[in-house]
């Protein structure tokens, strides 16, 4: 109704993400302040954020039936109905932070082909924030090595963290983000794989012990459009939306990775956890052990030579 | 003619009813046995989750067209008691109406989000995916049956001193209009 | 804005006439929900139906709910109501109104194996209506114990209505369950020692009760219900220890329920087995479908800004917190007047929620306390659920009297909210300790 006011339809917005999480919104807010203004204010953002219109699970359907025409969502969520997102999730798929980052760039081949792929689900990418990467944490025991994973109870988000957590010889065990806390305390389960924007907006460093600094996953936060409705847009509203893609790929992520080397890192290390990185033999036992997962990757795309040319794409980013 | 159609729509919903309470049954034994697994063997399954999740939409949906049916959902009769009987009559075929709407509405929408999940090819995260457009179909049989049900178990005005159904008091209304 | 406003207010509008003309509570909402989002955005935004059942039924907290109702009935075909009564009969028999005594007492160990009102009220309420009414007790003063003291089973654990807070605001149902046992218990002595002290005062409501019994047929009494009540101690302290979820303790418990109806009570032949499940599925469902139809209510709420527009009027406020919250209390008791105990509980907590938090008020407590406000909503006239399941077990009732005996327990539980604002460590302090 705001915006209304100003001759144009609003654009609805929706994300899970609360508006607290000072690592992921601050982009979320880039994008929509890039894309008022590079819309000359025809495109004003009408946002539901914390999933009060649509939970993570319901981003993808909402926005696909017209409920909302703008959604951030974390890739996992969405990997299992569009798998060509695994090639940014999949363990050490990038060697560096630096590789995934670049690889990743909404003006890069591999959005050109993500995006082609996802043309024939009717779903757009306009940019996103690669996370940095998923690590290991655990509560009794730290994972030097992949034999240690064996039996542990891992809470995972996606399928691809799920795969790797089958990989190491560990159960994935699949519950929200808020019920993590408790399930740590009550042993439900041993130990989850996230990034450090999880550990930190829910507390896990009062009860983690130990976390693996190894490069056992990765997830993204993008923001997405229907194909049709981007199509439909005029070429000035389309170039507002792309660059406002490109502002949540640049400063949110330049925000994003500030607040978690800076405050997160500290909040992990002053909670008392102790961060172990596997180098030299023990990093190559664990690049061994989730072989499998591209396997099963490249099953879930089902067309060999695209999944080879996602995975070189980032080799060559 | 009127009693067949009843009759029909009547087992349908009731054999909607079985699944449900299967469906519960199900629940309780692939909870405790996945208990049993996390605790005894730390090899917890990963479809209990997400197939108990979606076990309470089933059980809820498939068996709401037949509680309709048999007058087993909470509703509150007060100021029902209080009206003239003409006045009950309307207030019957707004019921009515407002349920046959409902049916519609969910049949409708349901539809066209299971179009969407199918074509999409969306299905839940995890390593037990459920596809999306299974759980909307799910919708779309409450819906339809819900229609149907409206129209063929119209709301009716019970005697004032007829106790309410109470629970495991089954097939009442339909009772009433001679079926079941 | 002033456009969205006059919606959502025909929305509410169109809910309480369809309540009113006894449209089912689901349909009402669901009517009045869909009604609401064709005049926010069309035929867009009623797509939202289907999404939003599918997100709020399958919201994993709900998956404890059949199973604690799977749990109750399974016990209840074995003759427990009838059995609680008569061991709290014994026990009670000695003190004024000892009948009504123990039809409060008997309902809140009942209580702690059901989390339904309703069938607190069916059970306990059939059995010890007729017998206090047979022994002279006014019908008021009969009806008003029952009725009142069935809601405790929303109260104490296991209690679906936590559950149901549970799946909207991400509290913990463990945490929840442990918030509501003191104040639960708290409430069930405050109404033993009203029924007391009023037959006491008043004899003519409650005639002296003539039964004698030796401590050999009141321990033999206790004996007779104890497997029943050792499995329900074993599922909550499982809970309260962090052994189980609540999920896996209601999944467990429910097995271990048919055990006991089976092996001990030797009740579980196929016309029971096919009771429980037809019972289990009647009410998940009533219950259960409620809870969709109030989420596609509450979502056209969202899309009009509601929760958002109360927060912004409730902090901007220029008056104590405690002060507000008094207001809130008042509120919910004359919507609590209007609307079933699930629906206000449904469509209250995303709105009031978010604000009562800007306050820097506990969620949890405040959880608690809603589930005060829904005994009292559940036994005021003219939508009180407990006074109608009242009528329904007992039809011989008079409406009136029974509206008139449960007048006095609106006060009682008005005062419980009232400690519980002075108070909050009532709700906060199990949790805390066992957190
Ligand atoms: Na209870
Ligand atoms: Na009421």
């Amino acid at each position: 109704a705001r915006a209304e006011a100003a001759g144009a339809a609003p654009v609805t917005t929706a994300t899970y993400i609360p508006k607290s999480y000072d690592d992921l919104y601050p982009g979320i807010q880039t994008f929509m302040d890039t894309l008022a203004a590079r819309s000359g204010g025809r495109m004003q953002s009408d946002m539901f954020d914390s999933g009060a219109l649509l939970g993570a699970e319901q981003l993808l359907p909402g926005l696909l039936l017209g409920v909302a025409d703008v959604m951030f969502q974390t890739s996992s969520y969405v990997s299992s109905s569009y798998p060509i997102l695994g090639a940014l999730e999949l363990p050490f798929g990038a060697e560096d932070y630096a590789k995934q980052r670049r690889a990743a760039d909404p003006d890069g081949p591999l959005y050109a082909l993500i995006n082609e792929q996802l043309a024939a689900q009717n779903a757009r990418l306009l940019g996103g924030m690669p996370c940095t990467f998923e690590y290991l944490w655990t509560v009794n025991r730290p994972i030097r090595e992949p034999a240690d994973a064996r039996g542990l109870r891992i809470r995972v988000a996606g399928e691809i963290e799920g795969e790797t957590v089958k990989a190491l010889g560990g159960a994935p065990v699949f519950m929200g983000s808020s019920e993590v806390f408790e399930a740590l305390e009550r042993g439900t389960i041993d130990g989850l794989m996230s990034y450090l924007g999880t550990v930190v907006s829910r507390d896990l460093q009062e009860i983690i012990r130990y976390g693996t600094k190894a490069h056992v996953g990765a997830y993204t936060v993008d923001a997405y459009c229907r194909a049709d409705w981007y199509e439909a847009q005029p070429p000035e509203l389309r170039a507002a939306l792309d660059e406002a893609g490109r502002a949540l790929y640049q400063e949110g992520t330049e925000v994003m990775v500030g607040v978690h080397e800076g405050d997160y890192l500290k909040a992990v290390l002053d909670g008392g956890v102790e961060l172990v990185e596997p180098t030299g033999a023990e990093l190559e036992a664990f690049r061994a052990a989730v072989r499998p997962v591209y396997g099963r990757w490249e099953h879930l795309i089902g067309d060999q030579a695209v999944s080879e040319r996602a995975v070189a794409l980032i080799d060559e980013a | 003619m009127l009693s067949t159609a009843r009759q029909a729509v009547l087992a349908c919903t009731r054999a909607m009813v079985v699944v449900a309470m299967v469906a519960v049954g199900v629940m309780m034994l692939t909870i405790t046995y996945d208990v049993a697994m996390r605790y005894l063997f730390l090899a917890p399954t990963d479809w209990a989750y997400p197939l108990n999740s979606t076990g309470v939409l089933v059980a809820t949906m498939l068996a709401v067209p037949h509680l309709y049916a048999t007058g087993h959902h909470i509703s509150m009769d007060l100021l029902y008691r209080a009206l003239p009987a003409g006045a009950r009559k309307v207030a019957d075929v707004v019921t009515t109406v407002a349920t046959a709407f409902l049916g519609l509405v969910l049949t409708v929408t349901a539809f066209r989000s299971m179009t969407v999940a199918w074509v999409g090819g969306l299905t839940g995260a995890g390593t037990f995916n459920i596809p999306l457009w299974v759980i909307d179909a799910v919708l779309v049989v409450s819906g339809v049956f819900l229609v149907l049900a409206a129209l063929l178990f119209p709301a009716t005005g019970q005697p004032a001193d007829t106790p309410a159904a109470v629970p495991g008091d089954v097939d009442a209304r339909a009772e009433a209009q001679g079926v079941a | 804005m002033i456009a969205d406003g006059l919606v959502v207010t025909l929305a509410v509008a169109l809910l309480l006439v369809l309540i009113a003309l006894r449209s089912p509570i689901f349909v009402a909402l669901g009517v009045a929900g869909v009604a609401g989002l064709l005049g926010l955005g069309g035929f867009t935004a009623v797509e939202l139906v289907p999404l939003a059942l599918v997100s709020q039924l399958q919201e994993y907290a709900l998956v404890a709910a059949p199973l604690y109702i799977l749990l109750g009935e399974a016990l209840a075909v074995s003759g427990l109501g009838r059995d609680l009564f008569g061991a709290a009969h014994r026990w009670f028999n000695r003190v004024p109104g000892g009948l009504g005594a123990s039809a409060v007492g008997a309902s809140t160990v009942f209580g702690a194996m059901s989390g339904v009102s309703i069938s607190s009220v069916a059970v306990i309420g059939r059995m010890a209506v007729p017998e206090m009414l047979e022994r002279g007790y006014r019908p008021g003063f009969a009806s008003g114990a029952v009725a009142a003291s069935g809601a405790l089973a929303m109260l104490i654990p296991p209690s679906l209505m936590f559950i149901l807070y549970s799946s909207i605001t991400g509290e913990s149902v463990a945490d929840l369950f442990a918030g509501g046992l003191l104040p639960g218990l708290l409430l069930a002595a405050m109404m033993i020692i009203y029924v007391v002290v009023r037959a006491k005062v008043a004899p003519e409501n409650a005639p002296v009760d003539p039964d004698r019994f030796t401590w050999g047929e009141r321990f033999a009494a206790i004996g007779r219900i104890s497997p029943a009540l050792l499995l329900i101690l074993l599922v909550l302290g499982s809970i309260y220890t962090g052994v189980a979820t609540p999920t896996e303790a209601a999944a467990v418990g429910a097995l271990a329920a048919f055990v006991v109806t089976g092996a001990i009570y030797h009740k579980l032949g196929w016309a029971n087995l096919r009771r429980i499940f037809v019972s289990t599925a009647q009410v998940t469902a009533a219950v259960l479908a409620i809870v969709g139809a109030a989420f596609v209510f509450t979502q056209m709420l969202v899309l009009a800004r509601v929760p958002d527009a109360f927060t912004e009027f409730i902090v901007g406020l220029d008056v104590p917190p405690v002060v507000v919250m008094i207001g809130i209390m008042l509120v919910l008791v004359v919507l609590g007047c209007l609307v079933d105990a699930a629906s206000l509980l449904l469509v209250v907590t995303p709105i009031l929620v978010p604000a009562i938090e800007e306050l820097g008020y506990d969620p949890l407590w405040f959880g608690v306390l809603l589930v005060v406000n829904l005994e009292i909503a559940v036994i005021t006239p003219p939508v009180g659920l407990n006074l109608y399941t009242m009528k329904s077990v007992v039809p011989e009732l008079d409406l009136a009297d029974i509206f008139r005996g449960i007048a006095p327990y609106v006060a009682i539980e008005m005062l419980l909210l009232a400690i519980m604002i002075a108070f909050p460590q009532l709700a906060t302090f199990l949790p805390e300790l066992l957190g």
